[in-house]
């Protein structure tokens, strides 16, 4: 879909929020915590980066993605650059299994480093519409005082829902700052949200601030089970498969493209040796940037959940997360 | 009494590396003398802080024929004292656990403050000088939460054990747990050979099914036979301690004590029947549920498992030539709930099984070495800390019956 930028707004120094339409005037569906992947024309060059939405799900009339610039991303960069109001953007349809289920966990902690805290907003501003009578506790690490996200709103959000209770802890406080201080750990989270175990935790950040997070959870004795990430950084590939096949290995026909994989080989790593591009995103099964339509053949399959189960049951794959196991016939529709 | 002549000839014919003769086990005069040159002259392991938490709290423990309080002051210090009044030597306190506000003397009500002085003494004339009559002190030392105490006038020095020790202990935070469960097994054994059955693990293989579920028999890198395979696990156990900072060769504790951190089995957490966790929640700060446990030793009484979800303190108190006291407390994180975190019978059921095994092995033991035709045996290799420790227990015995000739030849 093409999406329309209908407003920005400067959040911190190095992180603004984009307001999109589509521009066929259509609602964009989507679930708090859902993504969508923008393709973006950065000199001359085709740049797929995927942002999480922040605004509510109640409000599909619009989506905001809350962006920060980052020092080596090209992409961030362009969009704070030369990203317009009524500039148009091709984008995916939103995706992605990190979200908020229906009905919400009863006891729930969002907890967010950085601009880990945008799909969490979502989840939030959703159940702010929403109206559910819920026990949420906010947690937000930032780096400096400035660097904190959305915090005029939340005092807001806190009016309405009186079940909301907001800690933000940052790294380099100054004075002013009246919050937490320091960097997360079993300690500080044990203050700033001190039932962690029994909640149910949504967390977003970088991987070694969700790591620890989730560490801190087991050991509070929080069930595995009711911790969830966000995952954008790449994972571990999905383990090979046992099966093996012929020596040379399968053939692989892609739209007007053929070429071969060879044994153990994903299709996105048979593709990339053979110089077949295909849109691709985490690399680790999480995304579902990479979703192709098996038209014909056989595949070992293991994602982290890039798929959605009906979506599998109708034949599509990810190009990082299967292996071949006959001759295949791929499409992108 | 104890006849220092009878005490030199025993100890000159002991042979290190052999069990005790068998008056160390059976006889009356050797018992008297193992409280007054051990038990009243090292330091004695009581309890955890976790155990009396408020002011007023305290629990009190039989040091052969001397009973002693240890308490929580207003100030929330440990404090420890001598459980006989002043009066005329009536017991104070006849509890093992309870709190109090003063220490009231039960026979004329003479009114102890927490920090031992007496604050009333009804129907005394006035010239009689409360001051002069505080209560009677025992020295005492809280090491991470662990709580030792010393009968002694001059307390031997306990700074090379604390600082020895204290790197493996503080991460798991004893001092902020709270009691999970307690037990006490009264065992029809001399405390030696409850302490010898300790220091080794020889006899684990046949006896401990429960234990060996998760404990690695021969996982002592000291130990002159350590397998391959043992030493691979450690190893490589050992390389993720050090990632996280946390120390796990053997402290050189020499005869006095050891401490060191080994590996459960390959996927085993805790000591639990499956080898799973014992505590949900971790204690202290820890975030890292594979940590092994750090096993430490001293003499003569005390020895302990520190996990990354539990403690337990082993207390052993002799209360005749055959008869011991082992009590045996499980701690877990402070804000652990139980039936939430915890099941007291998940995580008591290797060590209560162990234990009662143990029990039955010295109980057979004691009535072995009571026989007529028992004559001391020879350590096995791996029983080295057995040699250790009755080394050390014979040199405490010369040290105070022997003549400096004789010391030498215990400490050789």
């Amino acid at each position: 879909m093409r999406l329309r930028c209908t407003g920005i707004r400067e959040e911190t120094l190095d992180v603004r929020t984009y307001t999109f339409e589509d521009e066929t005037g259509a609602p964009i569906p989507f679930l708090p915590g859902q993504a969508v992947t923008l393709l973006l024309d950065v000199a001359g060059e085709k740049l797929r980066r995927t942002f999480s939405i922040a605004s509510s799900a109640a409000r599909p009339g619009s989506i905001k993605l809350t962006v920060k610039a980052h020092q080596a991303g090209r992409a961030t960069a362009w969009l704070h650059r030369r990203l317009r109001s009524g500039m148009r953007v091709e984008s995916t349809a939103p995706q992605g299994r990190f979200v908020l289920p229906d009905p919400p966990p009863p006891l729930l902690a969002l907890v967010s480093a950085g601009s880990g805290a945008t799909p969490l907003m979502a989840m939030l501003r959703t159940l702010a519409d929403t109206g559910a009578p819920i026990d949420v506790a906010w947690v937000h690490a930032a780096r400096t005082p400035e660097d904190v996200l959305f915090g005029g709103e939340l005092a807001a959000l806190q009016r309405a829902m009186p079940g909301l209770a907001v800690a933000v802890a940052v790294a380099r406080p100054g004075p002013g700052w009246f919050g937490f201080r320091g960097r997360v750990g079993r300690r500080l989270l044990s203050v700033m949200a001190p039932d962690l175990a029994a909640r149910d935790v949504f967390c977003c950040g970088p991987v070694g601030f969700m790591d620890k997070v989730r560490r801190v959870h087991a050991a509070e004795g929080g069930a595995p089970g009711r911790f969830r990430v966000e995952h954008f950084a790449a994972a571990p590939a999905p383990p090979a498969p046992v099966e093996s096949g012929p020596a040379e290995g399968f053939r692989i026909a892609f739209g007007a493209r053929s070429f071969q994989a060879l044994p153990g080989e994903t299709i996105l790593e048979a593709a990339a040796r053979e110089n077949v591009v295909i849109p691709c995103g985490c690399g680790g099964g999480m995304c579902g940037t990479c979703r192709l339509r098996l038209r014909e053949g056989r595949v070992d399959m293991t994602h982290l959940g890039g798929l959605l189960p009906e979506e599998e049951a109708a034949g599509w794959v990810l190009a990082c997360s299967a292996r071949p196991r006959s001759d295949l016939a791929l499409e992108t529709t | 009494m104890v006849d220092p002549a009878r005490m030199r000839s025993l100890l000159a014919e002991r042979r290190p590396g052999f069990s005790l003769p068998q008056a160390f086990y059976t006889d009356a005069e050797v018992f008297q003398a193992d409280l007054d040159a051990v038990f009243a002259a090292d330091w004695v392991f009581a309890c955890n802080v976790a155990e009396i938490p408020r002011p007023g709290d305290y629990l009190t423990l039989a040091v052969g024929a001397s009973s002693v309080i240890v308490l929580r002051d207003r100030a929330g210090g440990v404090r420890a004292w001598h459980n006989t009044c002043r009066h005329r030597g009536s017991r104070l306190c006849m509890e093992e656990r309870g709190q109090a506000n003063r220490l009231v003397c039960p026979y004329h009500q003479w009114v102890y403050e927490l920090d031992g002085t007496l604050l009333h003494a009804r129907q005394m004339p006035v010239e009689f000088d409360p001051s002069a009559y505080s209560l009677h002190p025992v020295a005492c030392e809280v090491i991470c939460g662990m709580i030792y105490i010393c009968l002694a006038e001059d307390p031997p020095d306990l700074e090379r054990f604390r600082r020895a020790v204290t790197p493996y202990i503080a991460p798991h935070q004893p001092d902020r747990t709270k009691v999970a469960h307690v037990s006490t097994l009264i065992e029809p054994a001399n405390w030696k050979l409850v302490i010898e059955n300790n220091r080794e693990c020889y006899h684990c293989s046949a006896n401990h099914p429960e234990l060996l579920a998760t404990l690695v028999e021969a996982a002592l890198p000291d130990a002159p036979e350590v397998m391959g395979r043992v030493a691979e696990l450690f190893a490589r156990k050992a390389a993720s301690w050090d990632a996280l900072g946390l120390p796990h060769a053997p402290a050189d504790g020499g005869d006095e004590f050891r401490c060191i951190r080994l590996p459960f089995h390959e996927g085993a957490l805790s000591f639990t029947l499956d080898g799973g966790p014992a505590c949900r929640k971790l204690l202290g700060d820890l975030t890292e549920r594979d940590l092994g446990s750090v096993r430490m030793f001293r003499v003569p009484n005390n020895w302990n498992h520190f996990l990354a979800d539990h403690i337990i303190h082993f207390r052993v108190l002799p209360l005749g030539p055959d008869r011991t006291a082992l009590r045996t407390t499980w701690l877990v994180h402070e804000d652990a709930v139980e039936g939430v975190d915890y099941d007291v019978e998940r995580l008591t059921a290797v060590w209560d099984a162990t234990n009662e095994q143990d029990s039955r092995l010295c109980t057979v033991n004691q009535l072995g070495v009571g026989s007529r035709a028992y004559r001391p045996g020879p350590y096995a290799p791996s029983e080295f800390l057995l040699r250790n420790f009755t080394d050390w227990y014979a040199g405490k015995l010369a040290a105070r019956y022997g003549d400096p000739a004789q010391l030498r030849v215990a400490a050789e």
